[in-house]
């Protein structure tokens, strides 16, 4: 019934972020969600391979600097898992 | 934890992004000592720089905030350096455009009222403007002490200006009257932004504290 890739309090707090952010430093969603740099790249790493998410690594000088987009693919996922959301609360 | 729980935990948690604006803000809170600092030194300097010659006072004044705009973006900067944010966010820009359209209007206004001699208009006027840009970062950032303060700040500058206006004293002639408001200004956009400013710090590291337990 729901997108397990959603149904997950880190992910659809990363993604809620991202939808009200357009995109956010590795950094900064770390800080947000306050979670390890291991298990944020593993929740990332899940979404970018459904490509809800879009990672961009650079460089900045000599330091890597890694940006997470949210794709329309992720936004529509979204928007759809919110509606399940609330048809099983109307429903139960 | 059975479904219907699970769901309303992921429920709250997206509201409180997409609807309370629970959201990403890095903002070092120093600024607003700054800005106090700066509130301070204007309402006591404001009307005796005017008084020598309104280019005199505008300067003075586009001087000290100037001072205050740099100091806020050198903060912001720095914080979001540490988040590797090169430039600023959408809600930092709205927040800096709004407070920069209000100091200029501010300014202009001033001259033009310092001209007529109407000093208590001026400091009734920085009051409910910069008052009423706390309002609307209180309302971008959910943060409801900025809204209160704000409020409050809005309904006291209307009040004296109905006073000041029917006792005839908007000129400043009356000493009394002048302290009266020059104490509500140094309370309303000093201390009432500090005192806020240190309860904020206090949370945020008190929720970093939690957070690497």
């Amino acid at each position: 019934m729901f997108d397990p890739l959603l149904h997950q309090p880190v992910r659809s707090k990363l993604l809620s972020l991202l939808i009200s952010n357009d995109e956010l430093p590795f950094k900064a969603l770390k800080e947000s969600l306050s979670v390890t740099d291991g298990n944020l790249s593993s929740h990332l790493s899940k979404l970018e391979k459904e490509e809800y998410v879009i990672i961009e690594k650079t460089f900045e000088g000599k330091r890597p600097k890694t940006v997470v987009h949210i794709s329309p693919k992720g936004k529509q996922a979204f928007a759809q898992y919110i509606e399940a959301l609330k048809q099983f609360i109307e429903e139960n | 934890m059975n479904e219907k729980e699970k769901v309303l935990r992921q429920i709250y948690e997206i509201k409180s992004h997409l609807v309370d604006k629970e959201t990403f803000f890095p903002y070092n809170y120093n600024a607003c000592h700054v800005w106090s600092t700066i509130a301070v030194i204007l309402t006591l300097i404001m009307i005796p720089s005017y008084e020598q010659g309104i280019w005199l006072g505008s300067a003075i004044s586009f001087v000290l905030l100037a001072i205050g705009f740099l100091i806020e973006g050198s903060l912001t900067k720095k914080v979001n350096q540490s988040y590797d944010i090169e430039a600023c966010t959408k809600r930092q820009g709205f927040i800096m455009k709004n407070f920069l359209m209000i100091s200029l209007f501010l300014l202009m206004i001033s001259a033009i009222l310092a001209s007529e001699h109407l000093y208590i208009v001026i400091y009734l006027s920085w009051l409910f403007l910069i008052s009423l840009g706390y309002f609307a970062v209180g309302f971008v950032l959910n943060i409801r002490q900025f809204s209160q303060m704000a409020q409050l700040n809005m309904l006291t500058s209307v009040l004296l200006l109905l006073i000041g206006y029917y006792f005839d004293l908007l000129r400043g002639e009356d000493l009394l009257f002048s302290i009266l408001i020059q104490t509500m200004v140094i309370f309303g956009l000093a201390l009432l932004p500090s005192a806020i400013a240190f309860k904020l710090q206090k949370e945020e590291r008190f929720t970093k504290e939690a957070c690497s337990v």
